[in-house]
């Protein structure tokens, strides 16, 4: 998972209620609530895979096996909304 | 109603003083005998209550968070060090007391979720930080409100971090002396090394960012002469949004340094000077002492029910070490934080903390009672302090005097007052400033 | 509307200009035959104001000339100047009516130098002043109204980013202390029966509750204005605005008009919309009624990380 990073177009905000995401190619914004925002600031700042997913678990009051779930979840459907790609 | 008024001499004339009614007027010597019946008109109302020691629930207005004591500089002044107080919180521990405070703030209809980040350094444990700020976010959108997180850190960490900072916190309290000969020898990092370009350059990227930034700088007698020169340097090199001054609290690590506080009387003038340079930038300055905006019983967290939170699970009133407050006798813990998230305050230790903001022989005369009310509880107005005005009340009154003479308009004078050593010798030595004894 | 930077020449160095970027590109000035395809898109697009700026618009050789064409197609001229201009263009300003031409002069208060352009283009000088410190100080701009009986007008500007973010902008954390100062100031001018304007970029949230509904009709700008704007550069580019010239940024139609243009820079510009100058914008009231668009779109855009952005 943590091999992943923003998208070379995609630039982001920190807001209020989470992150917004904005892919400068296409126009299109994303918002992210938590705790997927969370996921979001560990991925972009290259934390390793066991410290997001313990990191999470503090976040989001999850299991470990939840926590791990969750961001799978998470990276795959930035993934596949193209705002990440493998470093 | 005579207790409630007081009078000190500016000049050849009486600042009158009624903190609790929100008046203040200047008069001549004449007038004060005769006490003008528009002044006694506008102060025969209602007055505002005198502050007094809270009751009831407690009722903190933020909960402070000190992930470790650790910290990367070895500043001149201060007892942590870089090699020591290594302790550090729990993240789940940190995630427990947001969550209190959060149940707190809805329970009680607040809007915010204010979350206050101390040390050491809280930076020298990311980690801690990064899992707080995301818990408390995300806990304030599930429960619908806002996140307010202030942290006060040294800033002395890589650019990337100091973007991060400036993202997620609402007020950063950086820690920035001034020049950087000044800042060097103030605070430097391990091994001797000066913090200088790290610092401003922090300083620069938070300047930049969304988050309100506040200066905060340690005024010794090396500094002092220097304030309206760093006060216009910081207003046109960054953008704090307010500088911050306090007084160097002599420390046997200052000591060994030869850093010595300044002299109350010039530091009074030095930063009557500079608030007038900070003024004019748009630059709010503040010595907090001095606020008088309402009347307090406290300005110190100790008092106001604040609830800090340590790496250990105790819960305590004050952020300084449990030794120094030891040193002076004192007990400022209020309870724990269980393992389950479970807030164990007892009755007779907040009562205990709360008497303290009471009966301070040495304020009951003098005219910034409702607004100093005495300062610091561990470095100040500890019991069985001297009841002799010390260095950190002169300074207090004097520019508490010329602000009240600065909001009745009267600009010039106040500055006038300020450059006029005799004249503010007569005002800071005086015993009682209670209006009858005028 | 529609912008023409008539050069990037300039004889003022203003810390907060929101052109600096396109200065510093040296373009120079633009040709005659620049200029007569920018009014060709103004009349295109139904426009009927010849808006000219710079750069210091005055300082372009041609600039008489200029002034002539536009108004030779019935259009009237509106000059963005800082008042120190050669003579011979003052000359050209002063011999139009101020139905038919009008100069907003940016001021510095205690600025001898624009003293000569007020005294000469009495009501067909109006005042601008743009706010880039919390320190401003607008009191002087009523002595110069009265004094040289130009016209009772004001136009406040919020200094923005420039495309680089090389000026001294204002941060958006100081536009409540700027809304402060400014609604205890339009107090005075109301009661002098001077009237203010907003430019882009100035939020309800930065003024005192109740401030708008005293102001009336001359608070319409606040909260809305943030659009393209469209300013043709000397190169014959026209950009969303300055501040966005590096997001926004196309070669002057030949056939299309303005609507198109701008509709083109709104779709480009629409992804970056979601952003408001400030991190609670997203959970605002005023912003979900529409009531406020979120502020200056370069002032939000400076939140974005993950590097520099460009078109």
């Amino acid at each position: 998972m943590s091999e992943y990073r923003a998208a070379e177009h995609v630039r982001w905000a920190v807001e209020t209620g989470g992150v917004v995401l904005i892919d400068c190619a296409t126009g299109a914004a994303t918002t992210l609530g938590y705790p997927q925002a969370a996921i979001w600031d560990f991925l972009t700042r290259g934390e390793p895979d066991q410290q997001i997913c313990a990191n999470l678990c503090a976040i989001a009051s999850l299991t470990p096996a939840a926590a791990q779930a969750l961001v799978l979840e998470t990276v795959a459907a930035l993934r596949d909304a193209g705002l990440v790609t493998r470093g | 109603m005579a207790s409630r008024l007081f009078a000190v001499p500016v000049f050849d004339k009486w600042l009158v003083y009624a903190p609790l009614h929100g008046v203040a007027a200047l008069v001549n010597g004449a007038a004060l005998q005769e006490f003008p019946e528009e002044l006694r008109t506008a102060v025969a109302g209602e007055p505002e209550p005198e502050p007094r020691p809270r009751e009831g629930p407690v009722h903190p207005q933020f909960l402070g968070l000190v992930p470790t004591r650790a910290c990367n500089l070895s500043c001149a002044y201060c007892g942590f060090g870089a090699t020591s107080h290594g302790e550090r919180m729990d993240p789940r521990l940190a995630a427990a007391g947001v969550d209190w405070m959060a149940d707190f703030a809805a329970r009680n209809g607040r809007r915010t979720l204010d979350v206050h980040f101390f040390g050491g350094e809280p930076f020298a444990v990311p980690g801690v930080v990064d899992v707080a700020v995301h818990r408390t976010r995300a806990v304030a959108a599930e429960k619908g409100l806002l996140p307010n997180l202030e942290v006060a850190t040294n800033g002395v960490y890589s650019e990337a971090r100091a973007n991060w900072v400036g993202d997620y916190f609402d007020t950063v309290v950086l820690s920035f002396d001034g020049f950087r000969a000044v800042q060097d020898r103030h605070r430097p990092a391990a091994a001797g090394r000066g913090s200088f370009d790290q610092v401003a350059g922090t300083a620069r990227v938070l300047s930049a960012s969304p988050a309100e930034v506040c200066f905060r700088v340690c005024v010794a007698r090396d500094n002092v002469d220097q304030l309206a020169e760093t006060v216009d340097w910081f207003s046109e090199e960054f953008r704090p949004s307010s500088i911050d001054f306090e007084t160097l609290q002599p420390t046997p690590e200052s000591e060994l340094a030869g850093l010595n506080p300044p002299d109350p009387y010039t530091f009074a003038a030095q930063f009557w000077k500079a608030r007038r340079a900070a003024c004019g930038r748009g630059v709010e300055p503040v010595y907090a002492a001095a606020v008088t905006r309402e009347p307090r019983i406290s300005f110190c967290p100790v008092g106001n029910d604040t609830l800090i939170l340590h790496p250990d699970g105790r819960v305590s009133a004050c952020y300084l070490l449990e030794r120094e407050w030891q040193a002076r006798g004192l007990d400022l813990n209020l309870g724990r934080l269980g393992a389950g998230g479970d807030m164990e305050l007892p009755e007779e230790d907040v009562h205990r903390v709360r008497q303290l903001a009471a009966g301070k022989p040495r304020c009951e005369n003098c005219f910034c009672r409702w607004s100093c009310a005495g300062g610091c509880h561990v470095n100040h107005s500890f019991p069985g302090c001297s009841p002799a005005y010390d260095d950190f009340c002169i300074q207090t009154r004097l520019i508490t005097a010329c602000s009240l003479l600065d909001g009745l308009g009267l600009e010039s004078m106040a500055d006038e007052f300020a450059l006029d050593q005799a004249e503010m010798r007569r005002l800071a030595v005086r015993p009682s400033d209670r209006l009858e004894e005028a | 509307m529609a912008n023409i930077s008539l050069t990037t020449a300039c004889n003022r160095d203003c810390a907060y200009c929101f052109a600096a970027a396109e200065r510093r590109s040296g373009a120079g000035h633009m040709s005659v035959g620049t200029f007569q395809k920018a009014l060709d898109f103004l009349e295109r697009s139904g426009i009927g104001e010849a808006r000219l700026l710079g750069g210091e618009p005055t300082l372009h050789p041609e600039f008489p000339r200029l002034v002539e064409l536009a108004l030779e197609r019935g259009l009237r001229v509106q000059v963005f100047s800082n008042g120190v201009m050669p003579e011979p263009a003052l000359r050209c300003l002063e011999s139009h009516p101020a139905e038919r031409v009008t100069v907003a002069i940016n001021t510095s208060p205690g600025d001898a130098g624009q003293q000569e352009a007020f005294a000469r283009l009495g009501n067909r000088a109006a005042l601008s002043f743009n706010i880039n410190t919390p320190a401003f100080e607008p009191s002087l701009l009523l002595d110069l109204i009265r004094q040289h009986r130009i016209s009772p007008r004001i136009r406040f500007g919020l200094a923005h980013p420039a495309a680089d973010a090389s000026n001294r902008f204002l941060h958006p954390l100081r536009y409540q202390a700027v809304g402060t100062r400014l609604a205890r100031f339009l107090e005075a001018a109301r009661a002098a029966a001077v009237e203010p304007s907003f430019d882009c970029g100035f939020v309800p949230c930065m003024f005192p509750p109740g401030f708008a509904d005293a102001l009336g009709p001359a608070a319409g700008g606040i909260g809305s204005c943030c659009s393209p704007i469209l300013d043709i550069l000397p190169d014959g580019c026209v950009v969303s605005c300055f501040p966005l010239a590096l997001l926004a940024r196309e070669p002057l139609p030949e056939v299309e008009n303005a609507e198109a243009l701008r509709g083109r820079f709104t779709a480009r510009l629409s992804g970056y919309r979601r952003l408001g100058v400030f991190r609670e914008c997203a959970a605002c009231e005023a912003r979900q009624s529409g009531r406020c668009n979120g502020g200056c779109l370069a002032a939000s855009v400076e939140r974005l990380r993950g590097g520099p952005i460009a078109s």
